[in-house]
């Protein structure tokens, strides 16, 4: 059976060009985020707005923005006053109204255990040599006789969308568009081409999971296209839905996690050293990496009834922009918070978000930013900055990542 | 009202009230034992409220179900008597409970 993917109307369109108009490109939110800290731990006002960024995709209502660490806390997990009904106007518009990101207790639940069970890190850690490591050890043999590259272009930004490809089993000629459409979802300022990426995305996976159907594998749309549930399969907007959203919630964050990882230690070479010298440190680094610099910086939430937060009044049907990135950098419990210390006390961050929607795919994202710094370790020896090269800027007021990373390594 | 007694990582013993009906892992955290992360809020969805109880308890704990089972299945710290705190209820009969914080994965 043949399989068509259906490009963008305008072929001239460029989703590669919307990362900066949607997600901001503030090279430090944190020192404007520690500026409202006198204004309370939460106040009246959109986080986009508060750093000069366009309204995309988010109706009129009343903001507020939450920046204490506590009331970070119960707007994550208090589910039955903020409801993640807030992300249907964007990620349920292009994702799908099956996306779990969109639902709440106890219809999120039931289907988030269902992916939660694929996920568990026992079933995860056998992905890394029969899927990571090859697409890590590809991408790296391109670049490693050279001595020289551009890690984000040649490498972080490639290999967690090749991990994917992989774990999909995409034909290769389907990937070029899949990925063009894949990126137009979030390009919420340009709504249009948002959603027909949805419609034409949801129209391929649509016939990927007939077909798997028909001839199972042992890829991921195989294994989520045949698992039941009480007899009967995963209803098909759950499914399309978190096949749609994958892209971007495993993809675009894992590229963005290791590009910060590497710029970090690179910026800090006594780290690095010790890493070279210690590879058990590892987990530290990406941890604190993590804290550091997340990939994502808010969270949104919706007042579910008219309630209170950190003693302001919030009404029912407000925007809650949950600013998870003042708590890793909240000096109460992070000391001289940024900093990028591998070394200091551990404590749970808050990048893969908090509560009952906390990143169902964290365990793949460390295991691949694991894989990807074993291989820089054993490839890359001498690794350091290109001293005839602009030194990376990690930028972003939604979303961070560096646009470049020139380095130059011994070969 | 019952009361339970935690052993932290370092091996302090805390003892707290324990409300009839409230989730363990709240009872432990609202002791301010904040290194049982529960990092998804108490939806049996990560593994973070991971403990070991005193083996005389055991049987008096609410059965496992799959989903529990699979995730203390991550864990590199599971023992015979691992569970997840969010899972447990407490009740009169637990009054006395003792369990210790899971090293951390």
């Amino acid at each position: 059976m043949s399989i068509t993917i259906q490009e963008f109307d305008d072929p001239t369109y460029d989703p590669y060009d919307a990362d900066e108009i949607n997600f901001g490109n503030h090279l430090d939110p944190y020192s404007a985020i520690a500026s409202w800290r006198p204004r309370g731990a939460v106040f009246e006002g959109s986080y986009r707005e508060e750093m000069g960024l366009q309204t995309a995709m988010t109706p009129e209502e009343k903001h507020f923005i939450v920046i204490g660490t506590a009331a970070i806390d119960t707007a994550l997990t208090d589910t039955a006053r903020f409801s993640n009904a807030a992300y249907k106007p964007n990620l349920g518009a292009t994702f799908g109204m099956g996306s779990i990101s969109t639902m709440d207790q106890p219809e999120h639940g039931r289907w988030r255990k269902i992916f939660q069970k694929i996920f568990l890190p026992q079933y995860v850690k056998t992905w890394g040599e029969t899927i990571v490591d090859p697409v890590v050890t590809e991408l790296m043999e391109k670049f490693r006789p050279l001595g020289h590259a551009d890690l984000i272009e040649e490498f972080t930004l490639r290999y967690p969308f090749g991990v994917i490809y992989k774990q999909l089993n995409l034909p290769e000629s389907d990937i070029r568009t899949f990925q063009r459409l894949a990126l137009g979802q979030t390009d919420y300022v340009h709504s249009k081409e948002a959603i027909e990426a949805g419609v034409k995305l949801g129209a391929y996976f649509k016939q990927l999971v007939d077909e798997r159907r028909k001839n199972p594998g042992e890829d991921l749309v195989s294994l989520l296209a045949n698992t039941s549930v009480d007899g009967e399969h995963l209803p098909e907007l759950v499914l399309i839905s978190f096949l749609r959203q994958l892209m971007n919630a495993a993809g675009d964050t894992t590229y963005r996690g290791t590009s910060v990882l590497l710029t970090a230690l690179l910026e800090n070479p006594d780290q690095l050293d010790a890493l070279r010298a210690d590879r058990k440190l590892i987990p530290q680094a990406i941890e604190e990496a993590l804290r550091w610099d997340g990939p994502v910086v808010v969270q949104t939430r919706m007042a579910a009834v008219d309630t209170e937060l950190a003693g302001v009044f919030i009404p029912a049907g407000a925007y809650i922009d949950v600013v998870a990135a003042a708590a890793n950098r909240d000096p109460q419990i992070f000391p001289d918070p940024d900093k990028f210390n591998i070394f200091r006390d551990r404590k749970q961050h808050w990048s893969f978000s908090k509560g009952p929607h906390i990143c169902v795919g964290q365990h793949l994202a460390r295991l691949e930013m694991t894989r990807a710094l074993h291989a820089v370790l054993d490839h890359l020896p001498g690794l350091r900055f290109d001293p005839e090269r602009p030194r990376p800027e990690i930028r972003g007021t939604m979303m961070r990542v560096p646009s470049y990373l020139y380095v130059v390594f011994d070969h | 009202m019952p009361n339970i007694e935690i052993t932290t990582r370092d091996g302090t013993v805390v003892s707290a009230e324990a409300p009839v009906g409230m989730k363990v892992m709240e009872i432990v955290r609202a002791a301010g034992v904040d290194e049982l992360a529960a990092m998804c809020g108490g939806f049996c969805s990560c593994a973070t409220c991971h403990v070991q109880v005193d083996a005389t308890f055991l049987d008096l704990l609410p059965p496992m179900d799959d989903d529990e089972n699979d995730l203390l299945d991550g864990s590199l710290h599971r023992a015979n008597n691992s569970r997840l705190s969010c899972q447990i209820l407490m009740t009169e009969r637990l009054d006395g409970l003792k369990l210790t914080i899971a090293a951390e994965d």
